[in-house]
């Protein structure tokens, strides 16, 4: 007669959804990690043969005092490439995604440890983490195809996945907010700070021989817009936890990162292709109707189809 | 899979992409970082930095791309390859192997030495006024190593 009682966060976390959408998600972070590999394959070989004296440790390769022979470099790179085609296809996900997982977080943390710490890739790992650990294959995957089983129900396996991986995101977005709040303060918002990071990152740009923003330096005699700029970033990186308040609050927030991400790209030509691309905030989405929408024609009647052709 | 394990993993992966941030003092790591870029207050546009430059024979000075400067498609690993070489009493060898890189590359045929700088600017009269830098520390120069070309000895650094 009375239901188990349920807490307030067992409700929300363990939400039931689609298995559809995290299969969907699963492809899609998937499909960007293997083009985003084989574009950077000549950038992360390049390191297999760096001189020993840059080579500081973090991360996962903390076990190591030097770096690897380039060889192992170079067959680990191959290893992931071939591991991202079954995390894609969804195929012996419970044995092969984590490996992909293990696979890619080395290779990424590897390519981080000359000097210089890329913050472009950290979302992109904790997301792929995310779906390795979890049911993301029960569905538009090979294994779901294989299986002559029902098709899933929805459920909470797949639920808190996604939750998971839109916390993740914004707790990425909350912590550049807390950063900026800890080692700038309030100064931050009267915009002389981001003014002088525009200046200072074209600078730099042009200064180590790569390509600098035009518009940044076109807007530096105008003050005020990095001011109005400033309080824009406060506003979205501090109050990301919104997001995750209500699905149309979420939807809002991920319009506005995403403008904001432009926005550094425009000013500071500085790419963070991984939320630019959007796939960073699929999770947000309802990404199990991109399928059923897409090819646009798919569910039209043959009739109308050829009607189609034919006016043309 | 079970809401214990759904718990287990997200307790610990939010626990993870938070605690960086709230450590004494606050951790960049690799996946989990405090995300510290653009966050340490700049209130003024002055700036230094070390970077590889070619000069022409006018004495023209052209910034070299990251993959010719250190050998990396990273433009910020290269500023602090360079940096790291040259604090390892490395700036002489480093300039050698940056000259190499030129001489083999098609895309500097007017180049003829390489120097490794320090160099501080004033980022925004870098815009406004011109790019020189306001002052610059020279830690080595030398030739372009050239098929053909005349022997031009390695000049002892000028420091300004």
């Amino acid at each position: 007669m009375f239901a188990k009682p349920r807490s307030f966060i067992d409700n929300y976390w363990m939400r039931a959804m689609p298995a559809e959408r995290l299969g969907t998600l699963r492809v899609l972070v998937g499909a960007y990690a293997l083009v985003y590999l084989l574009a950077r394959t000549p950038h992360l070989w390049s390191y297999g043969d760096l001189s020993p004296t840059l080579f500081g440790a973090l991360g996962v390769v903390s076990i190591l005092d030097h770096p690897i022979p380039p060889w192992l470099h170079y067959a680990t790179i191959i290893a992931t490439l071939i591991a991202a085609l079954p995390f894609v296809l969804g195929w012996r996900h419970r044995l092969c995604a984590p490996c992909f997982a293990a696979l890619l977080l080395w290779v990424l943390t590897y390519s981080n440890c000359w000097g210089q710490i890329l913050h472009t890739d950290n979302l992109l790992m904790l997301h792929v983490i995310v779906l390795a650990l979890s049911a993301s294959a029960d569905a538009v995957s090979l294994d779901a195809a294989r299986s002559a089983g029902d098709k899933p129900a929805a459920s909470a396996s797949y639920g808190w996945p996604i939750r998971l991986l839109c916390a993740i995101t914004v707790c990425v977005y909350l912590l550049a907010g807390i950063a900026k709040l800890r080692n700038s303060g309030l100064d931050f918002l009267g915009g002389e700070t981001l003014r002088n990071y525009v200046a200072f990152g074209n600078v730099r740009k042009i200064e180590l021989g790569s390509i600098h923003s035009p518009l940044g330096v076109a807007l530096l005699p105008v003050p005020e817009i990095f001011a109005a700029l400033a309080y824009i970033s406060f506003a979205l990186e501090l109050g990301a936890p919104l997001a995750l308040v209500h699905r149309k609050l979420g939807v809002t927030w991920v319009a506005a990162i995403w403008g904001f991400h432009l926005g550094v790209l425009a000013l500071m030509a500085i790419a963070f292709i991984y939320p630019l691309t959007g796939i960073a905030f699929a999770s947000f989405f309802r990404v199990e109707r991109l399928p059923r929408r897409w090819p646009p024609w798919r569910d039209q009647p043959l009739s109308a189809r050829s009607r189609a052709s034919t006016a043309k | 899979m079970s809401r214990a394990f759904g718990y287990l993993v997200s307790v610990t992966l939010i626990y993870g992409a938070t605690t960086p941030a709230f450590r004494n003092p606050p951790r960049d790591s690799f996946p989990f970082s405090d995300y510290p870029m653009f966050s340490h207050g700049r209130p003024t546009p002055m700036m230094d930095l070390m970077h590889a430059l070619g000069v022409d024979s006018e004495g023209q000075q052209t910034p070299l791309p990251p993959m010719v400067s250190a050998q990396n498609r990273e433009v910020l690993q290269s500023m602090k390859a360079i940096i790291r070489r040259v604090s390892a009493g490395e700036a002489e060898a480093l300039c050698a192997e940056v000259a190499e890189r030129v001489a083999s590359s098609a895309e500097f045929p007017n180049i003829v030495k390489v120097e490794i700088a320090h160099s501080g600017y004033d980022a925004v009269a870098y815009f406004e006024q011109g790019p020189a830098p306001k002052w610059r520390r020279v830690f080595a120069r030398c030739p372009v190593p050239r098929q053909g070309a005349r022997d031009v000895r390695s000049e002892q650094p000028r420091v300004r």
